[in-house]
């Protein structure tokens, strides 16, 4: 069961406010990564959906290691099983 | 419509983090979450299990289990916000190898020091355990027995811990792994302030001018406070920057002052920082004569070595704390010695630097933070630099108010709240009661109900001690809680494995994971952990947080509050007390270690009824223990500067800080207005000391016991990086979050990686005097030594970096030196 797992998450990446556009189309070429939004203060909302094999951490690392990024901040974290991930009537 | 609940899950999380950051979410984002499932998580706050800024988390359990945290948007410590290290807290309980039943070394179905780990039930391990106890006692006294702890246990866990040694065993040989991170700093507030932990609190962060890192990596170590410091720097173009350091970090990435300086000089900084006050007619007068005394430490105090190391034994002093009172002109003239000239050869920072960090400090206008961690408090001269930098801010008064304020932060959860306010340390009682007064230990056996004369005066052995001890074979019985010191302390090799496999000795490890220290023990208890168990920790800023059960333990573990009182079972009080303290009180005659600490109609007086419904330590002592051992607990500080509220109240708010007064916390102590302790009229009150003064204590440069010579040509500095905590324990056992530092790295400068013909990812062996580990160098990335020093942190298993260190302590404090010593580096 363990390898049906899915992570996702929310950062808010927080990135020298002049450079947030290049910052931006950095973040998005990164894979299992969405942006949601951001401000003009410099803070980027990112979701991560992984699944086993993707280090999450290695994802953020390399978001943290991006020229003018300043932090990464966590926000939420869920586990979700893959099977009830599945396609849904809402 | 037709959407997948993954969909829905990361709209959620979105939504979480756009609230936060005020972004706006296009519409359809906003529609999903409405519709939103969210009814199968529950969701309850703890604080979180790792470092020591106290963030609060929401936690969500579904059929038992964590699956979900999100920061805590009411926390006032991090609004909201997690770092990396939350993605652990979901997992850290459900690693594979977690333990599920006692294992004890056995040969032939008997205990055996060479045997191997075999699972016994709870019974058989403390039948055995209590044995090895009760020999030892009965052969050579209580000295024989101890326990080294953590800034990891509960306020209730360590409280009852700390009873159970002082007051059951009678032996003060209880330590916390809190000594190898705080105990300096702890040496620093007592000398200066006499009372414990940081009179300023998080709310700094958003007054100050300029933030000044001595020796603290916190963008990697404080990931959310660094986030505070981030947005009040770019909010406010004004502020400023600066960031000592022996090496650079991530934290020089925001700084406007990069101080790379030698090993062991922000002594000499420090001073040269006071003389230039001095110098400049910066001293503020009013504040100086009306709050301060000055003094001088006494010099050349040795290195906290074994009594017979030669460096020891060449001493002057050794292991002095006695300070001489001094007049504001020797005082002058001792700093004047640090002009901007010597100190800048001295240190290798620029003149210019040091005149723009001087600066700060001397201009009335600027608001200055002071922030420190292990690179000041792991220092042979620890306790010395703490004051050397409060003595900075009382120069110019430049404390106690929103965004002036000198602050030592700390490592680990509860290293205040448990490890320095409970006082689980060698020497040390509740509240900054010392076992060595007698007035102190008096209030602390009226407290408890026990005869005058039943807690030892004699401070126990402190953390290195203990290891020593062990190896000399004169600690025979020893449990270790909730860390993994084995990994931890100093020089693993000559001291700590020796030690616990020394075969006079008996040695437990409480644990959730078979750690190295588990796998060096002779009996391992796996232990519930965090939201498995219902407790309170106490974080940097004295902010006191309680959280409830959330989830049944894995089956088999039991908390470490559980071991504790049920092993207290094990003894009548006639094994462990002489005759003469009997018969002061015969009414305990015959009955239980338990019965007499914790059935004394106060750690029990609470019904099972007022507890949680999920609440399994409650549950098994038939009363509502934690909040016992709280209220008991509290009896010590309230009245006395340490006050804690009503152990309810914390389960409704996001933590408070103490001294908590008429039910309201206080943010600055000794500053009129703020601390309900402060007298009006006063201005400032330093009241830990009895004439409400703080101490400006001189204290010298000295050098380090251990300098890089020819053959071993560089210093080593050993410390932490962001994705893993400590040890690695818990976070390296979550295979799919991490990946990014899979093994510890020895951080090293180009030139000297091409001077001994080294690649990046070359292996290579890293040896000084007393061991050697191999790893490989990386020449990039995040650390930036300067030639001449590497650096290797410590969370790795399979690189036991403490094979090499040096256990050279602070002789005031004991804490060890873990940031300089020797070693040579060569290709495998």
């Amino acid at each position: 069961m363990e390898n049906q797992e899915v992570h996702v998450s929310s950062l808010i990446v927080h990135v020298r406010p002049d450079c947030l556009e290049t910052v931006k189309a950095r973040v998005a070429e990164l894979d299992d990564v969405e942006i949601y939004g951001d401000s003009e203060e410099g803070k980027i909302v990112v979701v991560l959906e992984t699944t086993k094999q993707k280090y999450i951490t290695d994802i953020i690392d390399k978001i943290n290691n991006l020229k003018d990024v300043l932090s990464t901040s966590l926000i939420f974290h869920q586990i979700e099983q893959l099977d009830s991930s599945c396609e849904d009537d809402l | 419509m037709k959407l997948t609940r993954r969909a829905l899950i990361k709209a959620n999380a979105a939504a979480s983090a756009a609230a936060l950051a005020g972004v706006n979410l296009s519409v359809s984002a906003t529609n999903l979450i409405a519709s939103s499932d969210e009814t199968k998580i529950k969701w309850d706050k703890a604080p979180c299990r790792f470092c020591g800024t106290g963030c609060s988390v929401l936690v969500g359990t579904q059929d038992g289990r964590v699956v979900a945290t999100q920061g805590d948007p009411e926390a006032p410590v991090n609004k909201g916000l997690n770092c990396v290290k939350g993605y652990f807290l979901s997992k850290i309980m459900y690693g594979k190898d977690r333990l599920t039943t006692p294992l004890l070394r056995m040969k032939n179905g008997q205990y055996d020091k060479d045997g191997d780990f075999a699972p016994v039930s709870w019974d058989q391990a403390f039948d055995v355990m209590a044995d090895k106890w009760k020999a030892a006692l009965k052969a050579k006294g209580a000295t024989s027995v101890g326990m080294f702890g953590s800034g990891q246990w509960t306020v209730m866990e360590g409280y009852a811990a700390s009873k159970l040694m002082k007051a059951g065993f009678r032996s003060n040989n209880i330590d916390p792994n809190a000594r190898h991170c705080m105990a300096s700093a702890v040496g620093g507030f007592m000398r200066t302030f006499g009372i414990d932990e940081p009179m300023g609190c998080y709310d700094d962060f958003e007054h100050a001018d300029a933030f000044v890192l001595w020796g603290s990596n916190m963008a990697e170590m404080h990931p959310i406070l660094w986030t505070r410091l981030t947005d009040r720097r770019l909010s406010h173009p004004h502020v400023r920057v600066s960031v000592l350091s022996t090496f650079k970090h991530r934290s020089f990435e925001l700084a406007d002052n990069e101080i790379v300086f030698t090993p062991q000089t922000d002594l000499a900084i420090a001073n040269y920082i006071a003389n230039y006050i001095i110098e400049t007619d910066a001293v503020n007068w009013e504040f100086v004569n009306k709050h301060t005394h000055f003094k001088r430490a006494t010099t050349d105090i040795g290195y906290g070595l074994r009594n017979e190391h030669p460096m020891q034994k060449a001493a002057a002093n050794p292991n002095s704390g006695k300070m001489h009172p001094m007049t504001f002109e020797e005082y002058k003239a001792s700093v004047a010695e640090y002009s901007v000239e010597k100190v800048s050869q001295l240190s290798g920072v620029s003149e210019e630097k040091l005149i723009t960090l001087a600066k700060l400090y001397a201009d009335p206008k600027t608001k200055v933070m002071s922030l420190w961690t292990m690179g000041m408090n792991q220092h042979t001269r620890g306790v010395w630099m703490n004051s050397l930098v409060y003595n900075i801010h009382l120069l110019v008064g430049k404390i106690s108010q929103p965004g002036n304020s000198p602050f030592s932060l700390t490592g680990q959860p509860s290293a205040c709240g448990t490890a320095r306010e409970v006082g689980t340390f060698s020497h040390r009682l509740p509240a900054d009661l010392v076992v060595t007064k007698k007035e102190h230990r008096d209030i602390a056996e009226k407290i408890w109900k026990l005869p005058e004369g039943t807690i030892p005066a004699k401070p126990g052995f402190h953390a290195v001690e203990q290891h020593r001890r062990l190896k000399d074979g004169d600690m025979n019985a020893y449990w270790v809680m909730c860390n993994n010191n084995m990994q931890a302390a100093p020089n693993l090799m000559e001291e700590g494995l020796p030690g616990y496999r020394n075969p006079e000795n008996f040695i437990v490890c409480s644990d959730p994971y078979p750690t190295v220290t588990a796998q060096a023990a002779d009996l391992i208890l796996p232990t519930a952990m965090w939201v498995e168990k219902e407790g309170a920790y106490g974080n940097a800023e004295r902010r006191t947080q309680a959280w409830y059960q959330q989830v049944k333990p894995i089956e088999g573990a039991k908390s470490d509050l559980w071991q504790l009182l049920e092993f207290s079972k094990r003894f009548n009080i006639e094994d462990v007390w002489p005759e003469d303290l009997l018969a002061s009180m015969p009414e305990y005659r015959g009955k239980t270690v338990y019965d007499v600490l914790y059935r004394n109609q106060q750690v029990d007086a609470f019904p099972l009824s007022e507890a949680q419904e999920l609440n399994d330590d409650a549950r098994d002592q038939g009363f509502y223990v934690q909040k016992g051992l709280f209220e008991e607990y509290a009896a010590f500080g309230r009245g006395h500067g340490h006050d804690l509220a009503p152990y309810d109240r914390y389960h409704q708010e996001r933590g408070l800080r103490w001294p908590v007064v008429n039910g309201k916390e206080t943010q600055w102590r000794f500053a009129e207005g703020s601390d309900p302790y402060v007298e009006k009229g006063t201005g400032f009150q330093f009241y830990g000391k009895p004439d409400n003064k703080a101490n400006i204590i001189f204290a010298p440069y000295e050098q380090p016991p251990e300098v890089p010579n020819e053959e071993y040509d560089l210093w080593l500095c050993t410390g932490r990086v962001l994705e893993h905590w400590h040890s690695g324990t818990m976070t390296r056992r979550v295979p799919e979050l991490y990946r990014a530092v899979p093994d510890a790295l020895c951080y090293i400068h180009p030139e000297d990686a091409a001077k001994r013909n080294l690649r990046r990812g070359d292996e290579v062996l890293i040896e000084s005097v007393r061991g050697e580990v191999r790893c490989r160098v990386e020449t990039r990335g995040r650390n930036r030594p300067p030639e001449g020093l590497v650096f290797v942190p410590w969370f790795d298993a399979r690189v036991l970096i403490n094979k090499v260190t040096l256990d050279a302590t602070d002789p005031l404090s004991k804490q060890t030196d873990f940031k300089k010593c020797a070693v040579k580096i060569s290709k495998v």
